[in-house]
């Protein structure tokens, strides 16, 4: 069975850029570089540069025609410096840094997100190719693939391969709070220095190393349209191009998120575009989260904490604007998992609280 | 197409405070019923009396305050339906309504309702009756015909929570659920085993219907007990000495009640004492992984 389906190419694209290097009435082809570390991912004209939802960042909007590409050249066995070279030309989001172990991450947002299951099933040998490139690169003598032990599958497909090429693979229970980088890191690297990047960024390792391919895809997890599936995307496309892609919605959908139901941003609209960072869409069709009651400090939030904090002092101190009380119940360690709220029968939005009580001390600051 | 736009989580635990209350409720039926078919009408008078008081009481006092009425959370039913249950079977039905006022205005809504409460207000009402009518609270047992099978159905029983400790088998649910604490039970149950063995006390005398109640139903009660997970193995070990304590110089039903109350003054003491220590921050959860 395919793992991901391949969109077809969206009439437009708005790609947020630093600083354009093309103009408006340019053509440009798949994988040209149209910013400082933006690649176009589509071909056609552009038609529209302006600041449009971020008030900060300039976006590109181009208007798709044929699928033209141009010529990816790979570079024929980089040395780390070169490769440290190539991943910042291909406008990979991923901070090389001198480490002993390369952790990949492999979790996923069960059961919402799948996107990291599909990749390791559909490109295994890149995946594996990719974390060997940035073991080289950051000079690391391990190198680890976690995947959620839910993943028989996967892991059944791996084992044989990873042996061979000498790279460990360690189950993890298939839990929430499991994906979190500094919890991964204390866990497995215990100590020595550590790099996690994740499955994605393997891939778009490989492609840039070995066939000098730019990021101009991601495969996002689509849950909530007609048929819930993975999706090879291209960076630009508006959300509801994807949803379109699996048979498009159910009913009236009442909240779009991006990027997991818990730490995910709900959309205001279905052009939001797809970013490097994307990796889950899920539609929801009852946005209603209940009727907030007062705490009854039943303590099933200080029960789930993957910090040992007491989310519901945090919230109450909050609430009440008492942020000393909040730093002294370690408000900072707080990696708003959500995993507080996601309990609570009172439904008190205890993130949010949180997110404002470290809004505003940051303001005093 | 409208959205909506809110700060995550975007998904909830199908859980609330109504779902939780009207399971322990739930949860006391199968004990409330033997102490009906044990002890009669009388039995079934004074729970109906003390679980209406406590809804009316409630909805008045939010009434009379301005308040949204919340008699259908389920809360004021349970305070209704445990006082009862603390009740022993022949007692003038205006004790009941006594009782329960005093443990909804003073226990509940004079701290400012649910969530607020320090003391645990079925707890609070049984001792007021217990100091001010003493005679009124005990119950010689009746001789009763039909052999009693132990902890299942005793008709030696003074009150009506003592009918049956196994009818209160629900608790277990409320566990698996984690509508309720296991670690208050827990500890408690095991301190209180530990002592009657030292002691040589009978256990049957101890493990009576009126403890498991307290146990699983009583001391787990959220606002009134400590939120630290140190701070509720101490809750629970702290009830369970002062129990022994009490069942050593007067008598087991006392303990229960007061034992809890005493322990519901340490709980913002426990929780000060007893927050999470950043030097073992990740330890706990490392250990499981």
């Amino acid at each position: 069975m395919k793992q991901i389906a391949v969109m077809k190419v969206p009439e437009r694209v708005v790609i947020p850029v630093t600083e354009p290097l093309v103009a408006i009435g340019d053509t440009v082809n798949v994988g040209q570089k149209i910013g400082e570390s933006e690649h176009s991912s589509v071909s056609g004209e552009v038609v529209e540069i302006s600041k449009l939802s971020n008030k900060n960042v300039l976006s590109l909007v181009i208007k798709t025609s044929e699928d033209l590409s141009i010529e990816f050249q790979p570079k024929e066995n980089p040395s780390p410096e070169g490769i440290k070279q190539i991943l910042k030309l291909a406008g990979i989001p991923i901070e090389l840094t001198p480490s002993e172990i390369v952790i990949l991450n492999g979790t996923d947002e069960k059961p919402y997100v799948t996107a990291n299951h599909a990749l390791m099933l559909e490109y295994l040998d890149e995946i594996l190719g990719g974390l060997k490139i940035l073991m080289k690169a950051t000079g690391a003598s391990r190198g680890v693939i976690v995947i959620c032990d839910s993943d028989s599958d996967v892991m059944g497909v791996m084992k044989a391969d990873a042996k061979e090429n000498e790279i460990e693979i360690i189950p993890s229970k298939t839990t929430y709070v499991q994906c979190t980088e500094d919890l991964m890191k204390n866990a497995i690297a215990k100590g020595s220095k550590a790099m996690v990047s994740n499955i994605g960024i393997a891939k778009a390792v490989y492609d840039a190393v070995f066939l000098g391919k730019p990021l101009i895809e991601a495969v996002v997890t689509v849950t909530g349209a007609k048929e819930s599936q993975n999706v090879l995307a291209r960076i630009g496309a508006p959300l509801r191009s994807l949803i379109e892609t699996c048979g498009g919605y159910e009913g009236e959908p009442e909240k779009i998120i991006v990027n997991g139901p818990m730490t995910g941003t709900a959309q205001y609209t279905d052009e939001v575009p797809v970013t490097k960072g994307t990796y889950g869409v899920l539609v929801q069709y009852d946005g209603t989260t209940g009727e907030i009651r007062p705490c009854i400090d039943c303590a099933r939030c200080v029960d789930v904490c993957p910090k040992d904090l007491l989310p519901n002092v945090l919230a109450i101190s909050a609430d009440h604007a008492r942020f000393d009380v909040c730093v002294t119940y370690r408000l900072k360690d707080c990696i708003e998992c959500g995993s507080c709220a996601y309990v609570c029968p009172s439904k008190i939005p205890i993130v949010q609280l949180i997110k404002y009580a470290k809004a505003e001390l940051e303001k005093k600051e | 197409m409208k959205l909506i736009i809110s700060a995550p989580p975007h998904i909830k635990e199908d859980v609330s405070i109504e779902k939780i209350m009207w399971s322990m409720v739930i949860a006391l039926l199968p004990v409330t019923l033997m102490a009906v078919y044990v002890f009669g009408l009388s039995a079934l008078y004074i729970v109906l009396v003390s679980v209406l008081t406590a809804v009316l009481t409630e909805a008045i006092l939010q009434k009379m305050s301005d308040k949204r009425i919340t008699i259908q959370d389920g809360n004021a039913v349970l305070i209704g339906l445990l006082l009862a249950l603390l009740f022993p079977p022949n007692i003038p039905l205006w004790i009941p309504i006594v009782g329960v006022m005093i443990a909804m205005v003073f226990a509940k809504h004079a701290f400012g309702g649910l969530g607020h409460t320090i003391f645990n207000p079925p707890l609070v009402g049984v001792a007021f009756l217990m100091i001010s009518w003493p005679s009124l609270m005990t119950f010689a047992s009746a001789p009763r015909f039909g052999a009693s099978l132990p902890y299942i159905l005793e008709y030696g029983a003074t009150r009506l929570a003592d009918v049956s400790p196994l009818a209160m088998i629900g608790a277990l649910y409320l566990l698996y659920k984690r509508y309720i604490d296991w670690r208050i039970p827990l500890s408690f149950i095991v301190i209180v085993a530990l002592s009657a063995l030292l002691l040589r006390i009978d256990l049957s005398s101890i493990f009576t219907g009126v403890l498991i109640l307290g146990i699983f139903f009583l001391a787990t009660d959220h606002s009134t007990t400590p939120v630290t997970k140190i701070g509720r193995f101490i809750f629970g070990a702290g009830c369970g000495i002062l129990i022994i304590i009490y069942g050593q110089f007067g008598t087991y039903f006392e303990g229960i009640c007061y034992s809890i109350l005493l322990m519901n003054c340490f709980t913002a003491l426990i929780d000060k004492y007893t927050a999470p220590n950043p030097s073992r921050r990740y330890v706990s959860w490392l250990k499981k992984s």
